[in-house]
């Protein structure tokens, strides 16, 4: 059985993978490439907590929560790709002999920790915050994958010179290669603990590692991305791999509130491990390698039961068995002991949470300049309760120009997606911000609707508005020709013009040159003007978010006729 | 006391003798093989080739042709040229250099039509290419740039292939110009290319008056590209200078009228059902500057082009061939 959930864990991290390499311009048609942030029941539950509704394509939880009745936890023991990369580090890292190793695999009161987790992050989301893409795996891993793996895969593509083109022999030897080095880890980390079995599968997954890393290089787009400030997620990305050098699958056993939510599903599923009383020696080997912590040895705990029958196949009584609905005498313990108390006190840190940031740190206040949210975000509060911060947005983004907010967005909106024009501009004919967004905080835009055509004729989708830094514009303040500003604005007519000016040089002669300027009625704050600027450092035209479409207060402008003196 | 074995010492002795004498060679040899006796000099950037070939006498040097169907019309003229043949050969291998610089559909005239770009590929594969690299360093996304203006879709249906310019195509090319003299260049497909073709679209520029033959060149260059509009005129000049192109296809096919160089609405487009054809680039921009409704005389780029003796303003003493095809 081990043997087959391990073809299902690698098939669904290759097609985790696999979905977010396709998560590009050049190859986005259609490809269901949101399929694991929306069977994600956590994903829905926070969504429909705080904004009151269940966005579209979240309904799809359905089959997960259905899946989990049926079997309990296997989601994370079959599918979960963060777990599947946690479980093959586990398994890497863990090079203790037997003894340690059953008790490394132990439940601890420490994992209950996930629980009250989840608690804390749900009531935030009742209060109007949507935080669990913190901690929620399948968010965790495509923010991780969007701002870490795939540039660094890219990077190392384009240095070793991979791209589409890449012939099958090169990839073939790539493979090879990552076979061999996970070949050698694991025996030389394998011997010490006395199990060099392992080798084959630990090769065989370090090849299907490298064959994502690989696809993610030779699908990647031509220009390097870069994200400012991902460094922090990836430093949290990289963490959270490495506790499993501690602990063997930590993050699924104490902090995944994801694994939590489907634990306490689990409680009620049909099938599950059942240890037969008759049969059991108390050798106590099925407890070495059980990757939830879930004691099968002594009185299962269900809830932590990822249901990887690694007890099953290891038993030499055969005395264990994954079963439906076996008889029950005593020997389970279906739910986790949380404590009335520690429950409150979870809440409680969530609803200090609210009073801290949302009433004390104003988070929604409109004037943010700096908070330039993506083409068709809804309006702030609305978007608080919808962004996972999932990084689906920046994956897609084909000019980069989509980064983690660090402190842009205030304290909630850590990680939420804004616009840095000084890396990208929002180009004009692209909409794929909205269609990736799992939960709508980006809305789905045509077109027409975000270039202010047809039906919405006149009323484009503004981002903020574009001013100039006279001190810094080259014209305003050296008197030299430039207007590279005017030349790349994408709006017709052009929001940017020039009005020709005359001047006196230094040496006294009279040069004529065209100043320019912003008309705010045009401008829909795309930011083509300030990539493009050639002051390089502070550029000399910068878009704030006044003027942005989605929020009636972060304005400037009187609207319909405002400056226009009407004729008597 | 407590005697160590002395045959211990003598082995651990000899072992600490050659771990030092290692470290000294290897630092040495390492510090030797690094070390610079002189600061280095500036060998210098490399040139580009020049990839005009002979025109006899007889031949025109610049054809028009008026016409609905690119492949057609872009056939018509370049017989007038004395054919393709003329230029392209069995086993060249033909850089092509449309405007992709926008992520926009064809119809905003922001770029070479794809119907061209294809008639271009087609031909030239005709006539005997070998490879014909269709590239630019677009100032928007490149992929969606290539996807958007269908020209990713036109070469390649046509056999030729897209090169999309990354980081290690470029370097430093010593363009020779008054201005631009070192600048990084995307010089990737040069080192390929044995013949050069110039696919600019004709369209209004707010600060050249209008961008054509010459000024399409830009998409070569990459680094600081936003500088140059510092002095535009006679960058566009030294460009000029710097490519020397077998042939220039200037599509006319559709004019963009004003707000250019990007346009955005189609009321800033004009049908131009034009093609020209020629080797003359200060002739090809003289006269599509008129195709503009735009007096040459206004375009300072084309008077130092023409004092540095690349072509003349004077398109009409060419005796370019008029034609019409369907």
């Amino acid at each position: 059985m081990k043997r087959i959930r391990i073809l299902y864990q690698v098939f669904f991290l290759g097609l985790f993978l696999l979905l977010v390499a396709v998560m590009d311009l050049s190859y986005m048609k259609g490809y269901p490439v949101l399929w694991f942030l929306q069977i994600d029941p956590l994903v829905a539950l926070g969504t429909s907590l705080a904004a009151h509704t269940l966005v579209h394509g979240l309904i799809w939880c359905l089959v997960l929560v259905g899946v989990t009745v049926l079997f309990g936890r296997v989601f994370c023991g079959w599918a979960c790709p963060l777990g599947t990369l946690h479980h093959f580090f586990g398994a890497l890292f863990d090079a203790r002999p037997t003894p340690e190793r059953t008790a490394s695999n132990r439940f601890r009161s420490l994992y209950n920790l996930k629980y009250y987790l989840l608690v804390m992050l749900l009531v935030m989301a009742a209060g109007n915050s949507l935080q669990i893409g913190w901690l929620d795996p399948i968010p965790f891993l495509v923010r991780a994958m969007a701002v870490f793996v795939q540039p660094t895969s890219q990077w190392l593509g384009q240095s070793a010179g991979l791209d589409a083109g890449t012939s099958i022999g090169t990839a073939i030897l790539i493979l090879t290669a990552a076979a061999g080095l996970g070949w050698c880890l694991s025996r030389a980390l394998g011997k010490r603990a006395g199990r060099p079995g392992r080798a084959v599968r630990d090769a065989l997954f370090a090849a299907a590692l490298a064959a994502g890393i690989l696809i993610l290089a030779c699908m990647s787009p031509v220009d390097q991305r870069r994200f400012h400030w991902g460094f922090w997620i990836t430093l949290v990305f990289l963490v959270a791999v490495a506790l499993n050098r501690v602990v063997p699958r930590f993050w699924c056993r104490a902090l995944c509130p994801l694994g939590a939510l489907l634990g306490l599903v689990a409680k009620f599923s049909l099938w599950q491990i059942h240890r037969s009383p008759e049969q059991c020696k108390e050798c106590g080997l099925c407890a070495a390698d059980c990757q939830g912590a879930s004691d099968p040895d002594k009185l299962l705990r269900k809830s932590e039961c990822f249901g990887c029958l690694n007890c099953r196949d290891v038993c030499p009584e055969g005395g264990i068995s994954y079963r439906f609905m076996p008889p029950v005498r005593g020997e389970l313990r279906p739910s986790p002991d949380l404590g009335r108390r520690r429950l409150i006190g979870a809440a409680s840190v969530g609803a200090m949470w609210i009073l801290g940031v949302r009433v004390g740190g104003a988070s929604t206040r409109s004037d943010r300049s700096h908070r330039i949210r993506p083409p068709g975000s809804v309006p702030e509060a609305r978007f608080l309760e919808q962004c996972l911060k999932c990084g689906a947005c920046m994956r897609v983004c084909p000019t980069n120009a989509i980064q983690p907010a660090l402190s842009e967005a205030g304290v909630e909106g850590l990680w939420s997606p804004i616009l840095v024009y000084r890396v990208g501009a929002c180009e004009p004919e692209c909409t794929l911000c909205g269609r990736v967004c799992p939960t709508g905080a980006i809305r789905v835009l045509t077109l027409d609707e975000k270039l202010g055509r047809g039906r919405w004729a006149g009323s484009p989708v503004r981002m903020g508005t574009a001013f100039f830094d006279r001190g810094r514009c080259l014209p305003w303040s050296t008197g030299k020709p430039c207007v590279v500003c005017q030349e790349v604005c994408p709006v017709s007519p052009k929001a940017i013009y020039t009005k020709p000016t005359e001047l006196t040089t230094r040496e006294g002669s009279k040069v004529t040159l065209g100043l320019p300027h912003v008309d705010p009625d045009l401008c829909t704050g795309c930011g083509m003007c300030e990539k493009e600027c050639p002051v390089h450092d502070l550029r000399a035209i910068r878009v704030t978010s006044v003027g942005e479409t989605r929020s009636s207060e972060n304005r400037m402008l009187l609207g319909k006729g405002g400056g226009r003196t009407e004729k008597e | 006391m407590n005697r160590v074995p002395e045959t211990e010492d003598r082995r651990a002795f000899l072992k600490r003798l050659a771990a030092a004498g290692a470290i000294v060679a290897g630092s040495g040899g390492a510090a030797l093989w690094l070390h610079d006796r002189e600061v280095p000099e500036d060998s210098g950037a490399p040139r580009l080739g020049t990839f005009g070939v002979e025109v006899p006498a007889s031949a025109p040097r610049m054809a028009i042709c008026r016409g609905r169907d690119a492949r057609a019309m872009l056939a018509a003229a370049l017989d007038r040229m004395g054919g393709l043949s003329h230029f392209i050969q069995k086993g060249d291998v033909v850089l092509v250099k449309p405007n992709v610089a926008f992520d926009r559909p064809p119809a905003l005239g922001a770029t070479t039509s794809p119907e061209v770009v294809g008639a271009v590929v087609s031909l030239c594969r005709e006539a005997g290419a070998t490879r014909v690299i269709v590239t630019d360093n677009p100032i928007h996304n490149p992929e969606g740039s290539f996807l958007k203006t269908r020209i990713r879709r036109a070469t390649e249906e046509n056999g030729g292939e897209v090169l999309l310019p990354v980081a290690r195509h470029f370097r430093e090319i010593e363009l020779g110009g008054r201005v631009l003299d070192r600048w990084t260049f995307f010089h990737e497909p040069f080192r390929h290319a044995t013949k050069v073709i110039g696919l600019p679209t004709a369209k209004d520029h707010n600060l050249s008056h209008a961008s054509l033959a010459m000024k399409n060149w830009y998409g070569l260059l990459g680094g600081g590209r936003n500088r140059f509009h510092q002095s535009i005129d006679e960058v566009i000049a030294d460009l000029g200078c710097a490519v020397q192109p077998t042939l220039v296809v200037l599509d006319a096919t559709r004019l963009l009228m004003r707000n250019g160089p990007t346009g955005g609405s189609p009321a800033d487009v004009k049908r131009g059902d034009t093609l020209v054809v020629g080797t003359d680039q200060v002739a090809l921009d003289a006269f599509g500057f008129e195709l503009l409704g735009k007096d040459p005389e206004k375009a300072r780029y084309l008077k130092l082009a023409e004092a540095r003796g690349l072509g003349t303003r004077n398109w009409r003493r060419l005796s370019p061939l008029e034609i019409r095809t369907g």
